[in-house]
């Protein structure tokens, strides 16, 4: 069994509400083990990962995670520990050392249940009167003894002792929120209402964003962007809403941040926003499964794929969603049905079509009547000599869509490219060329 | 420790084996048989009756290239790609619509160029020759495709259609080949125009 190595970040003041759950969700990269302290501390047991990353690389990742939740810019400070028992990290987190000697007694508090706050009146009145019997530091508490506690101090007296003589504690269970949603307030003085500023603040949502969806090993398919304004009577749409469905699944904010500015651009120009930004919100409304293989251990596919799904989701936005694909074969002899635009995410068919319907031509055009005689074919107004012609191939239709049989011939020009035509019953139809 | 320093080099011989593998490709050119270099970051132009197919032949050769393939209308049948050998999982598709102007049809086709050549994903792409009412924005118009194609590293080909056999011939275009049937049945290629070989 691998030894328990538990890392603790303590924040310096209590987080807005859920902030640290957002946080933790994040932290879920380096490993499902987490616990939460009421709005203040995070426990994560990263023992169990020590093959994939060292304590000192866990420590770099964290800080780079906590730039990206942009604590320093509200001047909230992070301690933080690794140790083997929850309550030593704690500890160490909250005051630089888990030595007895040089804890005060007010560490009792955090002694009694390091994953939950104590809300009994009585912890408080133990260390007072503690101090009164002129105990410093938890070394003298620890000097105590413990047949003695129970009688003096009750319950919590003895649970303090035990605890920080076993240090065992009931992990609890971390279970990240259903929606993953990021937003932010933003003052008059912040001056958002064009598109740079809202680019520049929506940057560091989507950090957020994707790392939380990272520490859930996903990957973002489909957006939503709400902006809300300021309420003036004036203003005659007071909220803004985009829904971006990306073609392919994204994994970072720089992927992303040129979808929404190629949206936003022309939108915002169309419709320029009445007042100031007051509100930013991005939720997450669906997601595929993330990368599997550790990024750039081998080689940089990840990151290249990543890549390729940002340009092909941006040339979607500005082209339009049919209009950018990739194709996949179906089994039908129907030139126009042989093949589909394949859905979002959506893998390929493995159809293999060697041998088993003729050659088609390279191009498909829409049905074109052509006039032919003995050896001659007569379109767009020109007359081509025909060199030779292949077997026919009769194509049955589908009775359902109301074609009729086809007579399939390809005809050898003497000069351009050979052509694909049918008969039916109407007469000759070019569809095709062999480029 | 020294099992550490073991399994780093382990690591680094099986990185340069993965290296030597995926790098077999030149970042210059592409070389086909009968000495035919193709070079990268380069603007192509086909011309002649067999340009799909020798297209065909290309790519099946280099099989694990990204190619994006952009039309005004889209009238490339991916079946026939698929039964000449070719890669369909590495090609990406744009049917960048054919508007009732011409001019506004090759900008939204120089636009979709430009943003894949951007992104730096794909190795080729292929696209129907661009036309444009004056000389001038012609001539500017491929000279920014140029520069975005050797930045990218990447080779564009401008396909003949049907209606419109042959391309501007425009100063940007680095190379210019002409794709006709053989007399076998097979595919001749003659190279009108080699800039790096000095054939003009």
């Amino acid at each position: 069994m691998n030894p328990l190595r538990i890392a603790c970040l303590w924040f310096s003041s209590p987080l807005e509400a859920d902030e640290l759950e957002r946080f933790a969700e994040a932290c879920l990269r380096f490993s499902p083990q987490i616990a939460l302290r009421a709005r203040q501390t995070i426990f994560i047991e990263i023992g169990k990962s020590r093959t994939l990353f060292s304590e000192e690389t866990f420590i770099q990742r964290a800080q780079v995670l906590l730039r990206k939740f942009g604590f320093r810019e509200r001047n909230i400070t992070v301690g933080g520990a690794v140790r083997s028992r929850a309550i030593d990290a704690l500890l160490a987190a909250r005051y630089g050392t888990h030595l007895p000697e040089a804890l005060p007694l007010d560490a009792l508090s955090l002694v009694l249940d390091p994953f939950k706050e104590s809300e009994l009146p009585t912890t408080e009145k133990m260390i007072t009167a503690l101090q009164a019997l002129g105990l410093r530091s938890l070394r003298d508490f620890m000097s105590l003894p413990p047949h003695e506690l129970p009688s003096r101090f009750g319950a919590e007296g003895r649970l303090c002792r035990l605890h920080l003589e076993r240090g065992e504690f009931t992990w609890p269970t971390f279970v990240p929120r259903e929606v993953i949603e990021e937003s932010r307030e933003l003052a008059d003085d912040e001056q958002c209402g064009t598109l740079e500023p809202l680019l520049f603040y929506t940057k560091s949502l989507l950090d957020r964003l994707f790392a939380r969806l990272h520490g859930r090993g996903l990957r973002l398919t489909r957006l939503q962007a709400r902006f809300e304004l300021e309420r003036f009577s004036t203003v005659r749409k007071p909220v803004h809403e985009w829904d971006f469905d990306l073609m392919l699944p994204q994994g970072s904010a720089t992927g992303v941040l040129p979808i929404l500015r190629e949206r936003w651009d022309r939108d915002l120009q169309r419709e320029p926003l009445e007042a100031l930004v007051i509100r930013l919100r991005f939720t997450v409304l669906e997601t595929a499964m993330g990368y599997e293989g550790q990024r750039n251990f081998f080689h940089a596919r990840e990151d290249q794929t990543e890549k390729m799904n940002s340009v092909a989701s941006h040339l979607r936005e500005s082209l339009g969603a049919e209009k950018v694909f990739r194709a996949s074969l179906v089994e039908d002899r129907i030139p126009e049905k042989s093949w589909r635009k394949l859905e979002k995410n959506e893998k390929s068919a493995a159809i293999d079509l060697t041998d088993q319907i003729p050659l088609r031509p390279t191009r498909l055009v829409q049905p074109e009547a052509i006039q032919i005689a003995a050896d001659e074919v007569t379109f767009r107004r020109r007359r081509w000599r025909i060199e030779r012609r292949s077997e026919v191939e009769r194509i049955s239709a589908h009775w359902l869509d109301g074609l009729q049989v086809r007579n399939y011939v390809r005809l050898d020009l003497e000069r351009g490219p050979s052509l694909w035509v049918f008969e039916d019953s109407n007469g000759f139809f070019l569809q095709g060329f062999f480029e | 420790m020294p099992k550490l320093v073991c399994l780093q080099q382990h690591l680094q011989q099986l990185r340069e084996k993965i290296g030597a593998l995926q790098g077999g490709v030149s970042r210059d050119v592409f070389s086909l048989p009968d000495s035919l270099e193709i070079p990268r970051g380069a603007l192509i132009e086909l011309t002649g009756d067999r340009t799909l197919e020798w297209l065909c032949g290309f790519f099946r050769e280099y099989r694990a290239l990204n190619v994006f393939w952009a039309e005004p209308e889209f009238t490339v049948l991916p079946t026939a790609l698929a039964q000449r050998g070719v890669n369909l999982d590495r090609f990406l598709f744009a049917e960048t619509g054919s508007l009732s102007s011409q001019s506004s049809s090759q900008e939204r086709l120089f636009k979709a160029l430009r943003l894949a050549l951007r992104g730096q994903v794909f190795e080729c792409l292929v696209a129907p020759h661009l036309f444009f009412a004056n000389s001038l924005e012609e001539e500017k118009t491929l000279k920014a495709l140029q520069l975005l194609a050797e930045k990218a590293n990447a080779t564009v080909f401008f396909i003949p259609s049907f209606d419109e056999p042959r391309g501007s011939a425009a100063w940007p275009i680095a190379m210019r080949l002409k794709i006709s049937r053989a007399s076998d049945d097979g595919i001749s290629v003659t190279v009108l125009k080699d800039k790096t070989r000095g054939i003009a």
